[in-house]
């Protein structure tokens, strides 16, 4: 395929749902029957599965790197560029979003019940604005896509939730747009000053811009660091700015729960690793101790909270906030192997699957029973055995049960928090996430024995379902699922099955040493010091990495936080490691001893 | 032998488990099930007998599962013969109750349901054995933790078995939680994961772990490291063994267990599952004795466990319930034996049990069977005419329980253990004497008290006037209530389920002697295996060559002893060390040292019967009564301590089991009168000593507490925050209209004042409400 109309494939990726979304408001008076555009919907989102496994069949996965880029100047006088490009993590990001799309769509039908036009449109935009995020390689194009799914979501919670739709729908919006906000300013901040590096030429480019940060200093990275994680936290959710997220998620509907739980969550920790990391290393690794207790914490606090609910779909809500805790950890572990950055990814695709899998099932319920009171429901194994396979399988899933999807990530990113550098993670914070293994065991076991297990019980069928089940649109007679319902829940059973067997076919996109992961990291890892002997290669990059000082006039200095005996004994095995005097500007990081170097300061 | 076959042993039960899954689609498909998963068990068995006796060995590669950076973790399976000797009893003992359960769930709704599990435990029991990688070992300890989940839950509409299976599944993660922090240390520590060293795809030499700790175990001439994380790892790794094997303090899930129909508590907690913790033990040996102090730990908590779990049985009146603590005791035995270095005793001793349990559950479950579900033992009596091939199966399987000395399976590998521990203990081995031989005194103690409860129960049960009472609620009459209840469109089918066995139709009627196909039989070859045609069986699986299992036990066991000092440690005795590297089977010559040639004229009277090569190898026949740690000089009241010991152990069968004849036979009044005078003593033993009631309420009850303190903490949260983004527009609103402020700000603050307060009230309410 020639490059010009490689470099196409993306664009129309991005602008297929777009197209799809518009093509629903046609003056055609058949899409206002709910079947038509359901179906019309369903054929669309399956169209850009498909696109999306064409673009992966063109991605050179030998070399997982940014690919497939390309850029259109807008504004050049202002740096205003769309730019975009595909590399190991965001690829498999694309492929979730376009995967778990249809599978919603699928999903959806009963549930909605009016206006199931204007739905779907809004399904298509919230599609095409993750797929935008993902691709952007420009750090407008990545904000403007990453605030734009609020809008769509908003609808979503706000025209087709539940009883308190308004008011969750709100309080989203207010929520996460007044973190992003936080992060526009420092993205632009993180602009103007490569523009004054380089002459008042300016730029959005996010690879252009990680070239700033050797420019930083700790207190500007410390402020860039906080900014973006005013958006990326509350989005990814991590404690305690987490309160938004079971409030959506129990009025959302069950399509705008999966795309909440599994995708949109997922833009936390991938700005993190895409943006925040790489633009201010040294705040990442001075603030890594305490992010990882935050989130250990969160792993903790809201797994036990999961234990007393009653709502099932609360439940999973706070089960995804003591489980994005996982990606946390592994994200800010910078041991040396990447082990739990590239766990932390692979867990973000195994969360979206799983946890989407069970609102999906949960959903299926509230269409039956109109409920989802744990005190009402029980017993469905005997009635719906088929549907108590996939709930039991999801569940399994997400317990992080070796063989299925989540176990992988899970344990990666633990592997990897627990060999991370003194100072950063490290054991400590491993085990106390591994509490998380054992409660969430707690938690969901629960789930599956008030609702699956025990006597049958259950308040009867809504009329809304008995009507559609009496007109043969839905019957539900294969063990409990209806064929629409099989359909929705088996491809992501399969691909929990296969992910938990074959986790290679994402890791290996992912890790290496100049894998994506890797990449992205490089710029925080080089400030830390790792005591592995044989790992010379390591070293080598520790020893030339202070070059980057110059050019910046007030002299440079390294620094290290909370040097003590020990580190200076480990300096003293490791010749090639340059000299680190010691002096603190902020005091930050004092309290713990890190072992780090930190130059670039001023 | 090509290895490559191998890879039939677990997908053969796997592929059966996902037929099974595909026979629960329709109803006429179910009966299919049992011969689909026999067939996938009974060949995967086959497969391993053929890889036995070909003498495989070596490791086989079958792909990457995950790797990042230096961390990976290969699909790589290992051949030693101690895997293929649990591969005989997971896969071999597995058939049996595989053709066992075919009879005794038919009729349930669950069949196909039921032999999925069952082929899938299979499958992950035989890839725990046979991983070589511990994470592949962890999926194989998790996988069968599932399967113990939904096979104690079968039963799923009685809250007792939903409860019983939770509660198993979440104390194992704890125990679970240890092995995967462990797991940690171990990569940090060695840098890999696999447990024996391999060649990458790169062509890197990987280390395993076990060798690496060998090395190091030399490096301290056998003393054990003095570095806190040599101690650590085992510590953990142990705890997860403490789990999944049911030892104090994580013992309490596997009495609920039998919850689950019988041929899972014969399968799943006796003979196979409940020993993994101890494999992994015996697996992970260097890694124990790199530790000072890791084995006596073990030693000690087995032998506390064994006695606490007995005293329990010696009061229980739950048929299954004794067995089940039973269990519990003989796997402390086991414990016993490892912590005693006698790797050889506990595997041995898995190998006997695996056998003896599995047919106690077995038989057990045809008396359940017989008398509709009825489980105490307070309204059994006389049963022997009833079911007379029962009767004889289980007394057979109580006298290896027992212990009968020679002629039972039971004796042989409970006194290996017993005199094993004994001999360390007086050998004092790194100064831990005493401690071994206190618990070597619990364990004949433990012994006495074993046979005398089994004996209580087979003799209240069988003999004495004919007495019983049905049960009134039997799972198979339950399930055909809820099939007709819950599949209203199989009419078609209910003509089929009508046409049950004969042996249904009087379930109400009178006990009654099951039939010999399918159940009879294979409760038959468990009965041989558990007399000494077992033990003899037993030699030929392991002893069948000289570089077979009883090698490599004393390979594995780094002990002191070599040139027959009974003096303290001789610090320069070669250190034994693994076969190196996969496949070559060629032993390391220094074990020659661990057993001297002194066994001429000290053979015990009792000699084992067992093929280890007596009569050509004068070193193997002085391991074979030396026990398996090469230790064979201590002198105990005046003889050599095996023999003493063997005497003891025997004696004090013989003493229990005549004691429960006694109380529990000839004189039944006697037997009230005790229990009278020591009423307070079994009203602590019938309630298993409260453990689940103090765990209720210093773990699970805080937990819950913490909990709801929490989510009403949230709920604060986000009220707060509602209020706040609602008040947003008019904060910013009174920017505009700063007429209004003054009342605005009144207002937030008198709803922020209201909202604290009544979440206070809740707060209070909620308390007491929970409290």
């Amino acid at each position: 395929m020639p490059d010009n109309i490689a470099q196409l494939i993306i664009p129309l990726q991005l602008f297929l749902p777009v197209l799809f979304a518009f093509g629903l408001l046609l003056p055609i008076p058949a899409l206002k029957r709910r079947r038509v555009a359901w179906g019309y919907s369903a054929v669309t989102s399956s169209l850009s599965f498909g696109m999306s496994l064409f673009v992966a069949s063109q991605f050179d996965w030998s070399n997982p790197g940014l690919q497939l880029q390309a850029e259109f100047v807008w504004m050049p006088a202002m740096g205003l560029e769309f730019s975009y490009g595909l590399d190991g993590i965001s690829i498999w990001l694309v492929l979730l979003t376009t995967f778990l799309m249809p599978v919603v769509v699928l999903g959806s039908l009963i549930e909605v019940d009016h206006d199931m036009r204007t739905f779907h449109f809004w399904l298509h935009i919230l599609e095409a604005a993750l797929i935008g995020t993902f691709i952007a390689t420009d750090v407008m194009m990545f904000y403007a896509c990453f605030e734009f799914t609020l809008i769509p979501l908003f609808f979503l919670i706000g025209l087709f939730g539940h009883a308190n739709k308004l008011k969750a729908a709100m309080t989203f919006f207010y929520y996460t747009f007044t973190g992003s906000v936080l992060t526009m300013a420092g993205v632009i901040y993180v602009a103007w000053r490569y523009s004054q590096i380089h002459d008042g030429e300016w730029t959005f480019n996010i690879v252009k811009l990680y070239s700033v940060a050797e420019h930083l200093s700790f207190t500007e990275q410390c402020w860039i660091m906080g900014a973006m994680l005013a958006g990326f936290a509350v989005k990814t959710p991590m404690f305690p700015f987490h309160t938004w997220l079971p409030l959506a998620h129990t009025e959302a509907p069950t399509a705008g729960s999966v795309d909440l739980a599994g995708l949109v969550l997922k833009l936390g920790p991938y700005g993190l690793l895409r943006l925040a990391i790489p633009m201010a290393p040294d705040a990442a690794v001075a603030f890594a101790p305490y992010l990882g207790a935050f989130a250990c914490v969160g792993i903790v606090y809201a797994a036990l909270i999961c234990w007393v609910q009653s709502d099932a779909k609360k439940l999973v809500a706070y089960s995804s906030v003591s489980h994005m805790g996982f990606c946390i950890i592994g994200l800010f572990a910078f041991d040396s192997e990447n082990i739990g950055a590239s766990g932390a990814m692979l867990y973000m695709l195994s969360h979206g699957l799983a946890t989407g899998g069970l609102f999906l099932c949960i959903g299926m319920l509230y269409d039956r029973f109109e409920t989802r009171d744990l005190r009402k429901l029980g017993g469905l194994a005997t009635e719906m055995p088929l549907f108590s396979f996939f709930f039991v399988l999801f569940i399994l899933a997400s317990v992080g049960l070796p063989g299925l999807n989540g176990f992988v990530g899970e344990f990666l990113t633990m592997l990897g928090t627990f060999n991370s550098p003194d100072g950063v993670l490290g054991p400590a914070f491993a085990i106390v996430a591994a509490t998380g293994v054992v409660l969430s065991a707690i938690y969901l076991l629960f789930l599956t024995g008030k609702l699956i297990w025990g006597q049958e019980k259950h308040p009867g069928y809504s009329r809304k379902y008995n009507i559609i089940a009496e007109h043969g649109v839905d019957p539900s007679h294969l063990h409990g699922l209806s064929r629409r319902e099989i359909a929705t829940l088996a491809p992501l059973a399969v691909m929990c099955v296969v992910l938990g067997v074959f986790p290679q076919l994402v890791l290996q996109s992912l890790e290496g040493d100049d894998g994506p992961v890797a990449t992205l990291l490089g710029p925080a890892k080089a400030l830390i010091e790792y005591d592995e002997d044989d790992d010379a290669s390591q070293e080598d990059v520790i020893a030339e990495r202070p070059s980057h000082q110059e050019g910046l006039g007030e002299g440079a200095s390294s620094v290290d936080y909370g040097l003590d005996a020990e580190i200076l004994e480990l300096n003293a095995e490791h010749p090639l490691r340059p000299a680190t005097p010691a002096t603190s500007p902020d005091g930050v990081g004092s309290a713990h001893s890190v072992a780090l170097t930190k130059a670039g300061g001023r | 032998m090509n290895l490559i076959v191998g890879i039939l042993i677990p997908l053969l039960p796997l592929i059966a488990a996902a037929l099974c899954l595909v026979c629960c689609w329709k109803h006429a498909w179910s009966k299919a099930s049992w011969v689909v998963a026999m067939g996938g068990v009974v060949l995967s068995f086959v497969v391993s007998m053929l890889m036995l006796f070909g003498g495989a060995a070596g490791s086989l590669s079958v792909y990457e599962w995950m790797a990042v950076g230096d961390f990976s973790v290969g699909v790589r399976y290992f051949f030693d013969p101690l895997t293929l000797l649990m591969l005989f009893v997971v896969t071999g003992v597995g058939s049996l109750i595989v053709v066992y359960a075919g009879g005794y769930m038919k009729g349930d709704p669950g069949y196909p349901r039921f032999f999925a599990a069952v082929a899938l435990f299979i499958f992950a029991m035989t890839t725990l054995v046979m991983a070589d990688s511990l994470v592949l070992l962890f999926l194989g300890w998790e996988g069968v933790g599932l399967c113990s989940y939904l096979l104690i839950g079968h039963y799923f509409q009685k809250d007792f078995a939903v409860q019983a299976a939770k509660k198993a599944f979440i104390v194992n993660r704890v125990g679970d939680f240890c092995l995967l922090i462990g797991l940690f240390l171990l990569f940090q520590e060695y840098g890999t994961l696999s447990l024996h060293g391999y060649t990458a795809e790169g062509g890197a030499v990987v280390t395993g772990i076990l060798e690496q700790a060998t090395l190091a175990l030399k490096g301290t001439n056998g003393e054990g490291s003095s570095a806190a994380i040599d101690t650590w790892i085992p510590m953990l790794l142990m705890m997860g063994a403490f789990g999944k094997s049911a030892q104090f303090p994580l013992f309490v899930w596997l009495p609920d267990a039998m919850a689950g129909p019988t041929p899972v508590s014969a399968l799943v907690h006796a003979a196979t599952m409940v020993t993994s913790g101890v494999y992994l033990i015996v697996r992970m040996l260097p890694v124990f004795q790199l530790s000072p102090c890791a084995l006596v730990t073990v030693a000690c908590v087995g032998g506390f466990t064994a006695l606490f779990a007995a005293t329990i049985a010696l009061c229980s009146n739950d048929l299954k319930g004794v067995f089940a603590y039973s269990t519990v005791s003989q796997l402390g035995y086991m414990f016993m034996g490892i912590g005693a270095v006698s790797a050889g005793g506990a595997i041995m001793h898995l190998y006997t049990h695996a056998f003896f349990k599995a047919l106690l559950f077995l038989t057990a479950g045809s008396v359940m069977h017989a008398l509709a579900g009825q489980l105490d033992i307070r309204t059994m009596s006389g049963l022997r005419h009833r079911m007379p091939v029962t009767a004889a199966l289980m007394f057979v399987g109580c006298l290896a329980l027992a212990g009968l000395p020679v002629l039972s399976a039971g004796f042989w590998s409970k006194d290996m253990i017993l005199a094993d521990t004994m001999a360390v203990g007086l050998y004092d081995w790194r100064g831990y004497g005493v401690l071994y031989q206190v618990i070597a005194w619990v364990g004949i103690v433990t012994a006495l008290l074993t046979a005398f409860y089994t004996f209580r129960l087979w003799f209240t049960v069988f003999m004495g006037e004919e007495r019983f009472v049905m049960g009134d609620e039997h799972h198979d009459e339950e399930s055909h209530d809820t099939h007709s209840a819950g599949e209203v469109e199989a009419e078609a089918h209910n003509s089929e389920q009508r046409e049950v066995p004969a042996h249904h139709d009087h379930m109400h009627d009178a006990p009654h002697e099951m039939p010999w196909w399918p159940m009879n039989a294979p409760l038959v070859l468990l009965a041989i295996g558990s007399t000494v045609v077992g033990v003899w069986l037993f030699g030929l699986l392991g002893g069948n060559e000289k570089a077979g299992f009883e090698k490599m036990t004393l390979d594995a066991v780094a002990l002191v002893e070599h040139h027959g000092d009974t003096g303290h440690g001789d610090e320069h005795a070669p250190l034994p060390s693994f076969r190196e590297g996969p496949g070559e089977g060629a032993p390391v010559a220094s074990d020659s040292h661990v057993a001297a040639p002194h066994a001429e004229n000290e053979h015990p009277p009792l000699t084992p019967p067992e093929g280890r090569g007596i009569q050509t190898d004068p070193h193997a026949a002085a391991d074979a009564h030396a026990g398996h740690h090469g230790l064979h000089h201590a002198t105990f009241l005046g003889g050599d301590v095996h023999v003493v010991m063997m005497w003891m152990s025997g004696l004090i069968a013989l003493a229990g089991i005549a004691a429960a004849a006694y109380f529990h036979w000839v004189h039944r009044p006697a037997r009230d009168a005790v229990a009278k005078a020591f009423a307070p003593v079994v009203t602590l033993l019938r309630n298993k000593w409260y453990v689940d009631e103090i765990y209720d309420a210093i773990i699970v009850q805080p937990l819950k507490l913490f909990g709801q303190v929490f989510y009403i903490f949230d709920a604060l949260l986000i009220d707060g925050l509602v209020k706040l983004t609602g008040s947003m527009p008019r904060i910013l609103g009174t920017g505009v209209k700063p007429a209004q402020s003054g009342k605005m700000q009144g207002y937030g603050l008198g709803m922020a004042l209201g909202v604290a307060l009544l979440a206070l009230i809740v707060l209070v309410a909620f308390v007491k409400g929970t409290g």
